[in-house]
């Protein structure tokens, strides 16, 4: 591929999904394959979608980088034809795969434990998990909360930490302004720009007091009696939280 | 175990008030879906707004629908990114600002206007039935997140939905089966509230209640969970004996 070229934004077709999965397959499989360019323009394995609006190839250093690039692009397409199209975002993973594949210090594609989800997203699949996607994570996580979710825009665009992956896995809490914005007032710390220790546990049944799975279950509990992921704010949400996200809340306030 | 208690005196909004319909709107597009709610008997202040929410395993939308006195659809009620079959959830929220409920109701199926009677949930039926690609299983219970338990058939196998739903030895050994897995879930894995009136939950125990009524065992300790799992064994004995009659469902297909 060349840097910085130009091309208006496709979406792939059934034979363009094949053929761009057996490419991260074989790449993981070890097999030195060229990048199958036709996949990207050939009108068997890609269509341009209306309108039309270009994108150009580049890096993206960090998630917030690539959600605010593919925001502006992407604006003049309604959202409702962009969020979950399948099909445009696994165009644009591949567009892109160079940029957003993590690699050895040799520059060899690092695949091993990525799966082709994080590039593809299979039109037949389980609708909802689109979050894995790299590009579709960035897009919407910025689409949604812009600068507020900077403690989850600023991981690299290659990378997903278990905590982001976990808030942007709840669909509904992903795209609440306010449970984004207690996250934020809980779990990052603006002086560091960093996580705070102990936001997270490695499974559900350990997760540490207060942490993230905590309070995504607390949230649950307090849907039955508040509309949580609606209008709530973050100043609405705190109060109600129990003593064991104290901890968190006091370092919030302060 | 999470409990709910009903300290805000939220309201029960009827199932049979609502009315949700969903509209296939073809090849590689969103359906869509109207909706009639019956409010009229309910004490609810007319600025109380009225949100309905569209779930289906991590995915979820929400869309506002004006106020108890004014209901005002929005001009797109498309199910963007969303898998089929969603349940509804149906919410009045108090003009207050604190985000308060004040009315609910959970777990809503939809009919569908181009329903052709077979592979589309049954509105009134408690288990859904979703042909999916499940690969060498035959079927399976999907659970989602907070949702209704689907079953889900393999769509490779030819009439797996007519046989579900029609074949007596299919459901003779599959139905109590799935009946002990969604208990098991309900009560074992999630520990739900038996108490809960509109719980996720709810009209499962409602179901069982109506052959099988001795009181759930409580959560407290490894003790009462061997006890709940005893109750769900002898639900699903009094279920297959007194509702469904697996075993004679089972012979008689043998036999004929």
């Amino acid at each position: 591929m060349t840097a910085r070229r130009k091309l208006p934004v496709h979406a792939l077709t059934d034979e363009g999904i094949r053929a761009a999965q057996n490419y991260i397959t074989a790449l993981r499989d070890g097999l030195p394959i060229p990048f199958p360019d036709r996949l990207l323009t050939d009108p068997q394995y890609a269509t341009p979608v209306k309108p039309r609006v270009h994108v150009e190839q580049r890096s993206f250093e960090t998630r917030y980088d690539a959600g605010l690039y593919l925001f502006r692009i992407l604006h003049s397409i309604d959202p409702t034809q962009v969020i979950g199209n399948a099909r445009l975002w696994s165009w644009l993973g591949m567009f892109y795969f160079e940029s957003i594949v993590k690699k050895d210090a040799d520059g060899t594609p690092i695949l091993g434990s990525n799966r082709p989800r994080t590039y593809i997203i299979d039109p037949e699949g389980k609708v909802g998990r689109t979050h894995h996607h790299r590009l579709v994570l960035a897009y919407e996580t910025y689409l949604w909360h812009r600068e507020h979710a900077w403690f989850m825009l600023g991981e690299p665009v290659n990378s997903l930490s278990t905590f982001t992956s976990r808030l942007s896995g709840k669909q509904e809490a992903f795209r609440s302004e306010g449970v984004i914005d207690l996250a934020h007032r809980l779990y990052a710390d603006r002086r560091t720009r960093k996580l705070k220790q102990g936001n997270y546990g490695h499974n559900r049944a350990t997760a540490p007091p207060g942490s993230l799975p905590r309070l995504l279950d607390v949230l649950d509990q307090l849907y039955m009696t508040y509309d949580v992921y609606g209008r709530m704010t973050a100043d609405q949400i705190l109060p109600l939280l129990p003593p064991e996200f104290d901890r968190f809340k006091t370092v919030a306030v302060n | 175990m999470i409990r709910r208690f009903n300290y805000t005196k939220r309201q029960r909004i009827e199932k049979q008030n609502t009315d949700i319909e969903i509209y296939e709107a073809g090849e590689g597009n969103a359906p869509s879906f109207s909706a009639t709610l019956d409010l009229n008997d309910m004490d609810l202040p007319p600025d109380a707004q009225i949100v309905i929410e569209a779930k289906r395993e991590r995915s979820s939308r929400r869309f506002d629908w004006g106020t108890v006195a004014s209901p005002l659809p929005p001009r797109d009620t498309r199910l963007t990114d969303m898998p089929p079959n969603p349940s509804f959830r149906v919410m009045v929220v108090t003009a207050d600002g604190s985000g308060r409920l004040l009315a609910l109701a959970n777990s809503i199926k939809a009919r569908r206007a181009s329903d052709d009677g077979d592979d589309s949930p049954q509105q009134d039926s408690l288990l859904w039935l979703e042909p999916v690609d499940l690969g060498q299983e035959v079927w399976k219970i999907d659970f989602g997140v907070h949702d209704n338990p689907t079953m889900q058939v393999n769509k490779n196998i030819p009439d797996i939905s007519k046989t579900a739903r029609e074949d007596q030895a299919f459901r003779a050994l599959v139905v109590p089966e799935a009946l002990r897995s969604i208990l098991t879930r309900a009560l074992v894995v999630e520990e739900c509230d038996p108490d809960d009136d509109d719980g996720q939950w709810s009209d499962w125990l409602e179901f069982i209640r109506k052959f099988y009524d001795d009181k759930i065992p409580g959560t407290s300790n490894d003790r009462d969970m061997a006890a709940r799992a005893k109750w769900i064994d002898e639900a699903v004995e009094a279920f297959a004996e007194q509702r469904f009659h697996a075993s004679d469902q089972y012979s008689t297909t043998r036999v004929q």
